[in-house]
């Protein structure tokens, strides 16, 4: 049975090469790829892929918190971090929002497929410059741990209903009170009832302050 | 003089008070006036008609004596009819009987007996011895023939008796023989004069005229004495003509005196046959005279009551009415002209007048306190207007400078010269020590001002000042301190009160000013707020020349921050310039040459060893472009934040300088603005690289402490520390530009940094960053444990 795996980097150029090498493992499918975190999030609830490869540095959601919020949703899959650093602090971050494996993007053909494998296997993974101890050592160092850790949209987001969440979003997204209950075939009356009770709940006033907070927290990304 | 005489026309102007009182009067006086003239009128009528009675009765009386004398001659004459001596004619004997009765009768000038033919038979008077013996013949007297001819008593009428040659009228009764013929007639002659005496004797009342006039109108007799119309005959005149109309009658006539008189007249008895007519002339200015004396009397009673009724308006007015009047036209005038203080004074009473002078009285009084009040007003205004310019004038000085020795120095010459404030003190105030420091002062011994320079702003009364930012006013110097114990009374001691306004700046105290006067409540409450008005207007000058200061300091900071910039800037590019050239450069120059290498190697034989060497350049290279990288921005702090790149960061410094490091932050979750982040990366990252070259420092801790509003970043070391005034005062040097350049990054995210040091004590750093209102609404989320 092959491993499928969903791709995601935002340089396309990278992306193209690691898919190559991907592609030259026996066993292993490339279902799709994504540009950024919020795309290899759509794809991997529509896919429901094995593995997902992500790299951090993306442009609107970055693959730290889209590994969080996947992980926390589908257990099952697993998240290898493509990572240009070898940096303990990157490491860490990464093995608390729930990745399976880290993966120096410069590592050779033969370590991804282990690392590949690895992880299919339930195993964790992590290249060989920071190895565990190495985390060890740094976590014992600044005195943090490695317990998973939620993220600050995560944290937010949970502490908001859906309903909120989602009129949150449309009001960052600039839709006018109207086209919201349009939108939710709901009363105007309500969605201000819901808007109210959001500006209470966040101590937050006016509307510029609630788009301000939905791109803090990632309900909205700035490129859209 | 003017004013006088104008006076005095007024006061006898018609429509002056004393004239309409003395028209009052006069009005007064015309009913009786009124009274006086009816009854004096009624008076002469009365008097008239009594006039007229007395005038009939008069007439009566005389006609009534008249014919008692007529009738007397009649009968006497009679009688002697029956004389023998005249039956028988003897005129010796006849002569002697009339002789006797003759002086029996003084009333008859001569009694005769005369014949028919008028021829004197004998006669009481002798007749004179006639040379020729022709006998005296009567005939002319007309009794004589009317007896002859009626055979009865006649009266004659006026005639001069010629044997007696006195005014007589005659009067004649004819002797009848039996036979019934006339044998003679017996004639009397009436001696008018006796008549008149006889009248006169008997004198008539007042001053009347009595006229006797004979049928033919002449006058016979006239009362009073003195007139000399007896014998005249008078026909034309009206009198004489009312009295010959046979009737009795009254009127007003010019008497035969020429005087005007009310007559009555009237005939004597018929028996005399009409032959007399009788008039009495009463004067009506004599009947008037009581009626005339009385109007006189009345009027000079009323002309009496008059004067003093004028004499009593005259004075009364001028004692009841006019003094009071004159008295408030007085007060009028010198209200008028401006005196106030003019009263008509007590005693006021009940009267008019009186409640008028009152009322008067209470309203100069009124005027009075308005005028005051209005000159207290006008004072205060002045006065107000006077600061006002002073305070206008010290706000425009001060303001005109922006340099801070230039603006105390001309506002403590504006408050000596425009404000008489001889001494003062100003303070600033240190905010970081919360003090008030002498910043300068004027008239105020240096040994003095040497006690304070600097004390905190909570002692004494300058608490009140600084926190309440209210002024404090003491009315006695004497009673303050510390300049009581000090012993500024003592040297200054005619300085005597005390003010201390705050120097206020947009609410926000800057400073205090203390000024001293030698008046001894020369600081009052309106001065309270020109002074306080003068307080923020220092304040404000002062706030700007403070902050024109500090923008000239940054900007000399700005220019040098720049020129470092620029410098490091090129030092930077420089060393990037060289690590591509040198480093990057050389390794892809040997990595293209292997590849190279490796491309012409015979197909036969083994190219891996070129391959695995340029695998091994390529990792070195990457290598060195991540460090590169990661030198100019770490990646970990756009990706994991501020508390993940710092945690990695402190660590690996800490880790290669060989000093012991510790972290601290209760910021967890909350992401920070990317701003916010680099600065606090980049001040911790400056704050790092100096202690790692400059602190020898063993330890260092790192604490980023998130507040509801604040976000707070603390970093100390134990190193050797430095002087923070002389190394941010030269602003040059790696340490000072380095300590600039954080200040800098810090004030642009609107936060602000604080560097605490002395040598051997270490470094303290804090930095301050107002946290924006969706971090602070996203912090109390996350803190918030309460789920939806």
């Amino acid at each position: 049975m092959n491993v499928r795996v969903v791709l995601a980097d935002d340089h396309t150029l990278v992306r193209s090469g690691i898919r190559a090498l991907l592609n030259g493992l026996p066993g292993v499918e490339v279902v799709a790829e994504a540009g950024d975190g919020r795309e290899a999030l759509r794809l991997t609830e529509n896919l429901h892929p094995d593995l997902v490869l992500m790299d951090i540095a993306m442009a609107g959601m970055n693959g730290l918190e889209a590994t969080a919020r996947l992980t926390k949703e589908y257990p099952q899959i697993k998240v290898i971090i493509l990572s240009m650093h070898a940096n303990e602090e990157y490491v860490l971050q990464a093995l608390r929002a729930g990745a399976a494996g880290y993966l120096l993007k410069d590592a050779g053909t033969a370590e991804l497929e282990i690392a590949i494998r690895a992880v299919a296997r339930g195993e964790t993974y992590l290249s060989p410059p920071i190895s565990r101890h190495v985390i060890s050592e740094y976590v014992r160092r600044v005195g943090s741990d490695f317990s998973p850790g939620e993220t600050m949209s995560q944290a937010v987001l949970e502490r908001l209903t859906s309903r909120q969440r989602e009129i949150l979003q449309l009001i960052a997204e600039g839709h006018t009170t109207q086209e919201i209950a349009n939108l939710l075939h709901i009363s105007v009356k309500t969605v201000e009832t819901h808007r109210m009770q959001l500006m209470d709940r966040l101590d937050i006033h006016d509307v510029a302050g609630l788009v301000r907070f939905a791109i803090r927290v990632g309900l909205v990304s700035l490129e859209n | 003089m003017v004013s006088n005489a104008k006076g005095l026309l007024a006061r006898f102007s018609p429509t002056s008070l004393r004239m309409r009182l003395i028209v009052l009067v006069l009005l007064a006086v015309i009913p009786a006036l009124g009274l006086i003239l009816y009854t004096t009128a009624e008076q002469r009528r009365l008097a008239s008609e009594e006039a007229r009675l007395d005038a009939q009765w008069l007439a009566r009386l005389v006609a009534s004596e008249q014919n008692r004398i007529i009738n007397e001659t009649r009968q006497l004459l009679r009688n002697l009819t029956q004389f023998t001596q005249v039956r028988q004619p003897d005129p010796h004997a006849c002569s002697l009987l009339f002789g006797d009765l003759l002086r029996q009768y003084p009333q008859y000038a001569n009694l005769a007996l005369v014949s028919p033919g008028g021829e004197v038979l004998c006669s009481a008077v002798l007749l004179p011895a006639s040379a020729d013996s022709t006998p005296l013949v009567y005939t002319d007297d007309p009794a004589l023939q009317g007896a002859l001819q009626r055979k009865d008593f006649v009266a004659g009428s006026f005639r001069t008796d010629p044997l007696s040659d006195r005014p007589v009228v005659g009067f004649a009764y004819p002797v009848l023989d039996p036979t019934g013929q006339v044998q003679s007639l017996v004639y009397a002659a009436l001696d008018l004069e006796w008549l008149r005496q006889a009248v006169a004797s008997d004198p008539l009342p007042n001053e009347a005229t009595l006229h006797l006039i004979d049928r033919s109108g002449v006058v016979l007799l006239a009362i009073p004495a003195g007139y000399a119309r007896q014998g005249q005959a008078l026909t034309g005149e009206p009198l004489v003509q009312a009295m010959l109309s046979r009737t009795e009658g009254l009127g007003s006539f010019t008497g035969l005196d020429g005087l005007p008189r009310l007559y009555a007249y009237t005939p004597l008895s018929r028996a005399a046959d009409n032959a007399f007519f009788v008039a009495v002339g009463v004067s009506e200015q004599a009947a008037f005279a009581l009626a005339n004396q009385m109007l006189v009397q009345h009027l000079v009673g009323l002309a009496v009551v008059v004067v003093l009724a004028l004499g009593f308006a005259w004075i009364g007015g001028e004692l009841f009415v006019l003094r009071r009047v004159r008295s408030l036209l007085d007060i009028t005038h010198r209200l008028a002209a401006g005196d106030l203080g003019a009263r008509t004074g007590p005693p006021y009473g009940g009267g008019e007048l009186n409640q008028l002078a009152l009322a008067f009285d209470r309203m100069i009084e009124t005027l009075q306190q308005r005028q005051a009040e209005r000159q207290r007003f006008e004072g205060e205004i002045i006065r107000h207007n006077r600061d006002l310019t002073v305070l206008n004038r010290i706000t425009a000085t001060i303001s005109s400078s922006l340099d801070l020795p230039e603006v105390l120095e001309s506002l403590k010459k504006l408050l000596v010269e425009q404000l008489n404030i001889p001494g003062g003190i100003v303070y600033f105030y240190d905010e970081a020590g919360d003090c008030l420091v002498v910043e300068t002062a004027w008239g105020v011994p240096a040994r003095i001002l040497g006690e304070f320079k600097r004390f905190p702003a909570t002692d004494l009364h300058y608490e009140q000042v600084v926190r309440g930012k209210e002024a404090v006013l003491r009315p006695n110097l004497r009673l303050v301190m510390p300049f009581s114990t000090l012993g500024l009374v003592k040297s200054r001691p005619n300085w005597l009160s005390y003010l201390c306004v705050p120097l206020l700046a947009r609410g926000e105290v800057q400073g205090a000013l203390d000024l001293f006067s030698q008046a001894p409540i020369y600081f009052t409450q309106d001065h309270l707020s020109l002074f306080t008005v003068l307080g923020q207007q220092v304040g404000v000058a002062i706030q700007n020349a403070r902050l024109f200061e500090q923008l000239l300091a940054g900007r000399r900071r700005l220019q040098v921050l720049s020129q470092e910039l620029l410098e490091i800037q090129e030092a930077e590019r420089r060393h990037i310039a060289r690590e591509l050239h040198d480093e990057i450069g050389q390794s892809l120059t040997a990595l293209k040459v292997n590849l190279q290498a490796a491309q012409r190697v015979p197909s036969q034989i083994d190219s891996t060893p070129y391959l695995e060497e340029s695998i091994s350049i390529a990792e070195r290279t990457l290598r060195q472009v991540r460090d590169l990288s990661l030198d100019l921005r770490p990646s970990l702090l756009d990706d994991l934040g501020v508390v993940a790149a710092l945690r990695w960061y402190i660590d690996r410094q800490g880790r290669r300088a060989g000093i012991q490091t510790q972290f601290i932050t209760n910021v967890g979750l909350l992401r920070l603005p990317a701003g916010l982040e680099t600065t606090c990366f980049r001040v911790v990252q400056e704050a790092l690289t100096n202690v790692v070259r400059h602190a020898q420092a063993k330890r260092v801790w790192v604490e980023l402490r998130q507040g509801p509003q604040l976000l707070e970043l603390f970093i100390r070391d134990d190193g050797v520390g430095f002087n923070v005034e002389a190394v941010m005062e030269k602003a040059a040097g790696d340490l000072s530009l380095g300590l600039l350049g954080m200040q800098e990054r810090v004030e642009l995210v609107g936060g602000q940094l604080e560097i605490r040091s002395d040598p051997n004590r270490g470094v303290e750093i804090h930095a301050c960053f107002p946290l924006t209102d969706e971090s602070a609404a996203l912090d109390r989320l996350l803190q918030s444990k309460e789920l939806p």
